[in-house]
């Protein structure tokens, strides 16, 4: 077996698997359609997964093909130049193994962050929700973690709370 | 328009709103990475407490706003804020590094405003009579109507037309998740209360948008700094004024763009990418030395521009004339609208013509203020494109998380964006279109109502031969799809 796309080989094994657990375990669990309806609530989401699983099949015989299923658009390809160029488009659509640690670290941030509003207060949470995430893109100063901690939650705090009379916590 | 709409528009309120959403998108276009998308969902929530008319205006003016700020940093970083400023970088960049870097921005600036000026009249000419017809639609003609609009998006705005359907598909699986009307049936809410009501659009929105493009800008971190380091001390206060022979060598540019751009952002899914792209390349094509280009031809700045801001008001005429989203900042205003206890289409215009008055002219509003913000503030937005993605990113984090807080259900709202999150940094890596995703999502409520009453009227095949309408529709998705389908072939 050839696989011309790695990444596409991958998701339409994943999407393959989603529409089955979906279609047989999923959607029978969790929608129960009562007996009188003409049409079942279950029609919709049933036609979607019915399709995504299809559409998977012929990803994964297209990652597997020879031939690319991929278009570029005319313009992108006489101006190409530009697009290898700019930043913002080349990092799309490759994963870096640092991309990957600080995507990872950035998460479970967020996580660690939602668990200590629940359990904790949302003054720690928002605290170590912005800390955390200025550690995990590389900021190191250490008056510069706080003074935009504080400025952020005072901001937030004033926006949300003094001006827009909201109630968070 | 009464001189209720034009009082209600012109107050202190209002008009400081409109400009405060014209700044922060100009501020969110220079820097890099953030984008109109990422502005206009982090802040739904804030519209919330504004009267809708202000609320609606607010965002639009982020749009716009975001949508030429996005230039700013393509000429002075050659890292456009947003893709469709990508063709900008190609000239704006070479004319930044001769030290022409004011002339680039201030034809960027005009450009822009012109694009996005023209392109609303056409929308305040044009969705009314559309409107109009789109009144006489039934059932079985909106789900066509909607199966051509999804289908021909999921076709165009991504890289595949396989992964499109799919992303298409999964929004409109994800829109029925919550209590289905008709049955009172609970669906697909893994017995989590908070889910009855089914997902919200505002944190499904900034987890796909926000949250999922911070986690793909923390790859590029030290790219954008390295651009960053290049550009600091080059910024000088020059005041160059484009000259008579330049205007000459740009208007015609200016107006391809802005046709260019309206005609592509009404059309469904292609985006503020394919128009500034496209006519960039036609005015190469039309240019006498087209070698100029690349080098620092300012009408290639004049052309990118001009169409990338067209896009924003066209793109919404689908929407106020179907109810239909043709881009990602429509499918978020329909939020926004939603919020408000406005339903976005034909009816609009019946049961609250006032309302649509008076986006109308604060859209014209934001125009004039996006030409007086971005030229008195051209020094200070320069400056911004140097901020570092290090302090954005937490920052965004924060106030995603907050918004999502607000209007997403509480601490729920904050789990969906985590989750949505991480979907929509998978799909932008693997080129799943976000865009069919989250359009899916908000138009499928009423494809499912529409396609169930259409199933209801139809229960025959000859029934459906009594609406010619539907059956163009139909036969169009196919050609579209089949035509697509084969010209990706070819390319390949």
């Amino acid at each position: 077996m050839n696989i011309v796309n790695k990444s596409d080989f991958i998701a339409s094994i994943v999407l393959f698997l989603t529409g089955i657990i979906f279609y047989f375990i999923i959607i029978p669990q969790e929608i129960i359609p009562e007996d009188d309806a003409v049409i079942g609530p279950d029609l919709l989401p049933n036609i979607c997964i019915i399709l995504i699983t299809f559409l998977s099949i012929l990803l994964f015989f297209k990652s597997i093909s020879k031939v690319e299923f991929k278009v570029t658009i005319d313009t992108k390809k006489t101006d190409s130049s530009i697009l290898d160029s700019s930043t913002i488009l080349n990092i799309r659509n490759d994963f870096s193994s640092i991309e990957i640690k600080r995507v990872f670290f950035l998460l479970l941030t967020i996580l660690i962050s939602i668990l200590l509003f629940i359990y904790l207060d949302v003054l720690v949470a928002s605290f170590f929700l912005i800390v955390g995430s200025c550690i995990v893109c590389g900021l190191r100063k250490i008056w510069v973690i706080i003074a935009l901690s504080t400025s952020l939650i005072s901001l937030a705090y004033f926006l949300l709370y003094k001006v827009l009379g909201t109630a968070i916590g | 328009m009464s001189f209720e709409v034009l009082s209600s528009v012109l107050t202190l309120n209002n008009i400081s709103w409109i400009a405060f959403g014209v700044l922060l998108g100009y501020i969110v276009g220079v820097i890099p990475g953030l984008g109109k998308g990422t502005a206009v969902a982090v802040s739904i929530p804030i519209t919330f407490y504004l009267s809708p008319l202000t609320g609606i205006a607010y965002l639009i003016g982020i749009a716009k706003g975001s949508t030429a700020g996005s230039a700013v940093s393509a000429i002075l970083l050659n890292t456009p804020g947003e893709p469709s400023s990508a063709p900008t970088a190609l000239d704006g960049y070479p004319l930044s590094q001769k030290g022409q870097a004011s002339k680039a921005l201030k034809m960027g600036l005009f450009a822009s405003v012109i694009g996005d000026f023209s392109a609303t009249l056409l929308l305040i000419f044009l969705a009314a009579p559309l409107a109009k017809y789109a009144l006489l639609f039934g059932p079985v003609e909106v789900t066509a109507i909607l199966l051509f609009s999804l289908t021909f998006i999921a076709a165009l705005s991504g890289e595949s037309l396989i992964k499109g359907l799919i992303a298409g598909l999964f929004g409109l699986l994800f829109s029925t998740v919550g209590m289905e009307i008709e049955t009172a049936t609970v669906r697909l809410t893994f017995d989590i209360l908070e889910l009855y009501d089914g997902l919200s659009l505002i944190p499904v929105a900034i987890g796909m948008l926000a949250v999922a493009e911070m986690l793909v800008q923390l790859g590029g971190l030290e790219v954008l700094e390295r651009q960053q380091k290049m550009l600091k001390g080059n910024i000088k206060a020059i005041n160059q004024s484009i000259s008579w022979e330049e205007w000459k060598l740009s208007i015609p540019a200016i107006i391809r763009g802005t046709v260019v751009g309206s005609t592509i952002g009404i059309l469904p899914g292609l985006g503020a990418s394919v128009a500034s792209f496209l006519s960039y390349g036609l005015t190469k094509k039309a240019a006498k030395d087209p070698s100029r280009f690349g080098k620092g031809a300012i009408e290639g700045i004049a052309a990118a521009e001009s169409a990338d801001n067209a896009v924003v008001p066209s793109s919404l005429v689908p929407l106020f004339a179907l109810g239909i989203p043709g881009s990602v900042i429509a499918a978020i205003l329909i939020g926004a609208f939603i919020i408000q206890g406005v339903t976005p289409g034909p009816l609009m215009f019946v049961q609250q013509p006032d309302l649509v008055h008076g986006i109308y002219l604060s859209m014209i509003c934001a125009s004039l203020l996006l030409l007086f913000i971005g030229y008195f503030g051209q020094k200070l937005f320069s400056l911004l494109s140097l901020v570092s993605l290090r302090i954005i990113i937490p920052s965004v984090i924060f106030f995603c998380s907050v918004g999502a807080y607000l209007q997403g259900g509480g601490i729920v709202g904050v789990w969906l964006i985590l989750f949505f999150g991480i979907f929509g940094y998978l799909a932008k890596k693997l080129d799943f279109s976000f865009v069919t995703f989250l359009i899916g999502f908000v138009v499928g409520p009423q494809f499912e109502l529409s396609m169930r009453q259409a199933i209801a009227i139809t229960p025959s095949f000859d029934d459906f031969l009594n609406h010619p309408i539907a059956i163009v529709f139909i036969l169009v998705t196919i050609i579209a799809v089949w035509k697509i389908g084969t010209k990706k072939k070819k390319i390949n």
